[in-house]
C-alpha cells in the first residue's frame, strides 16, 4: 500500500489525505468485505468498513490540524492507462484516452488482473491466514481465551499489541479473527485485530516515517490505537444490546449455498494458485542452487523474478 | 500427524466457506482497478484542507491494496 501513498503524495495530495488513504485502503477492500460476510456475520461486515472510514478520517483531519501549513501544491495525477499502459495520460488527455479502449477490453483487463496479478499477490498471505486460523482452532483451548482474552479493555489492548507490529493483510486476517471469535474472543477485540493488523506493521511504520515524517507517523499510530479500541468497545455494546452472540453466529454459518458450489469455489481458488506455487518452487530451487554455489544455467535468465511477498498488495513496501 | 490433519481440515473448511465470496471479491476488485485506478485517485480528491481527507477515506474503503 505504501507505493500508492508515495504516488499520492508526489501527485500533490496533502498529508492528511495521504494518511487517510493509507488507513482506509489496507483496512478495508471489496475482497475483505466479501470474505468477512462469508466467515463472520452481517454486523461485522458493516462495522469493518465503517470504522475504517472513521479512523481514516479522524487521522487525516488530526494530521492536517496539527500540521502548520497546508501545502497548496499543484496536483499532478498519474494517468497512465490501466488497461495496457498504452499511454501515460500526459500527451493524451483522459477525454481522448476514453476512446482508446472499448468497455469489453476494459472488462477483460479487469478480469485478467483479478485472477492473475491480484490473486498472486494475495494468495500466499491468504493461505498463511487459513493455516493460522486452523492452528488457533486446534491448539488454543477455549477456557484459556475465556479466562484471559474474553472481552473488555484488556482483550482489546492485547489485540492491539499483536496487531500493530504484525504483518498481515485484511483478507488474510479475516479467517484468523473468525477462529478467535469461535474460541470466545469478543467481536470488539476481533475488530481491533482486523483493523490494527492490516493498517500497521513494523516495516511499514519505518518506511512511513520516511514518507510523511516521524511526527505524522506518531499521529497515525495514536489515532489508530485509540480509534480501534474505542470502536471495539462500542461494537461489543452493540452486540450485547442486540442480544447477538458473535460466537454462535460465526459457528452457525449454515449458509444456504449448496455443498457442491462451495467445493467448486474452493477448488477454483486452489487451481488459480497453482501457477504461483510452481513459480515460487522454481524460484526457490534456483535460489537454493545459487546459494550452494553450483553454476546456474549457462544463459542468463532475464525474466524478472516473481514478486516477493514483500511487494505484495498486503506488503509494507 | 493427526495434528497436521486437524489443522489442514480446519483450514479447508474455512476455504470452502469463503471460496465463492473471495472469487466475487477478486472480480470486483479487478474491475475497480481498471475503472478507478489508485494512481489516479488524486484527481478525484480536489483541493482544500479537509475535503480531500474525507474523499480519500471514502475512496480507500472499496479499494484493496
Amino acid at each position: 500500500m505504501l507505493p500508492a501513498a508515495v504516488t499520492l503524495q508526489k501527485q500533490g495530495a496533502n498529508k492528511g489525505a495521504v494518511t487517510s488513504f493509507m488507513i482506509s485502503t489496507p483496512e478495508s477492500g471489496i475482497d475483505s468485505i466479501a470474505i468477512t460476510y462469508a466467515l463472520m456475520d452481517p454486523i461485522m461486515t458493516v462495522a469493518r468498513p465503517v470504522v475504517a472510514f472513521f479512523t481514516a478520517a479522524v487521522a487525516g483531519v488530526a494530521e492536517n490540524l496539527l500540521e502548520k501549513s497546508g501545502s497548496d501544491k499543484q496536483v499532478h495525477p498519474d494517468l497512465t492507462c490501466p488497461v495496457d499502459q498504452c499511454c501515460d495520460g500526459i500527451n493524451c488527455r483522459p477525454e481522448d484516452h476514453k476512446r482508446h479502449h472499448s468497455v469489453a477490453e476494459k472488462l477483460g483487463a479487469g478480469v485478467r488482473y483479478a485472477f492473475t496479478d491480484f490473486w498472486n499477490d494475495l494468495a500466499g498471505w491468504f493461505f498463511i491466514g487459513l493455516l493460522a486460523a486452523g492452528l488457533i482452532a486446534v491448539l488454543i483451548p477455549e477456557e484459556m481465551v475465556k479466562t484471559y482474552l474474553g472481552s473488555g479493555l484488556p482483550a482489546m489492548l492485547f489485540m492491539l499489541a499483536v496487531g500493530i507490529p504484525l504483518y498481515i493483510c485484511a483478507t488474510a486476517s479475516t479467517p484468523i479473527a473468525a477462529a478467535l471469535i469461535l474460541k470466545g474472543v469478543s467481536p470488539g477485540a476481533a475488530l481491533v485485530f482486523l483493523l490494527a493488523g492490516p493498517a500497521t506493521n513494523v516495516a511499514a511504520l519505518t518506511v512511513m516515517a520516511g514518507i510523511i515524517g516521524k511526527r505524522a507517523t506518531a499521529i497515525y499510530l495514536v489515532v489508530i490505537a485509540v480509534s480501534t479500541v474505542a470502536f471495539g468497545l462500542i461494537l461489543d455494546q452493540v452486540y450485547s444490546a442486540l442480544g447477538v452472540s458473535a460466537q454462535a453466529v460465526v459457528s452457525g454459518t449454515a449458509t444456504n449455498i449448496p455443498e457442491w458450489t462451495e467445493m467448486a469455489g474452493a477448488l477454483a481458488l486452489v487451481l488459480l494458485s497453482l501457477p504461483l506455487l510452481f513459480r515460487k518452487t522454481r524460484w526457490a530451487m534456483r535460489a537454493g542452487r545459487r546459494f550452494f554455489g553450483r553454476p546456474t544455467a549457462s544463459r542468463t535468465d532475464t525474466r524478472p523474478a516473481p514478486a516477493s511477498p514483500a511487494e505484495s498488495v498486503c506488503g509494507p513496501t | 500427524m493427526n495434528f497436521s490433519v486437524d489443522v489442514i481440515s480446519e483450514a479447508w473448511l474455512l476455504l470452502k466457506e469463503s471460496g465463492l465470496y473471495i472469487l466475487f471479491g477478486l472480480l470486483v476488485s479487478g474491475l475497480l482497478r481498471v475503472f478507478l485506478n489508485p494512481n489516479t485517485i488524486v484527481r478525484h480528491l480536489g483541493n482544500g484542507r479537509f475535503k480531500p481527507v474525507f474523499k480519500a477515506a471514502l475512496l480507500g474503503i472499496p479499494i484493496p491494496l
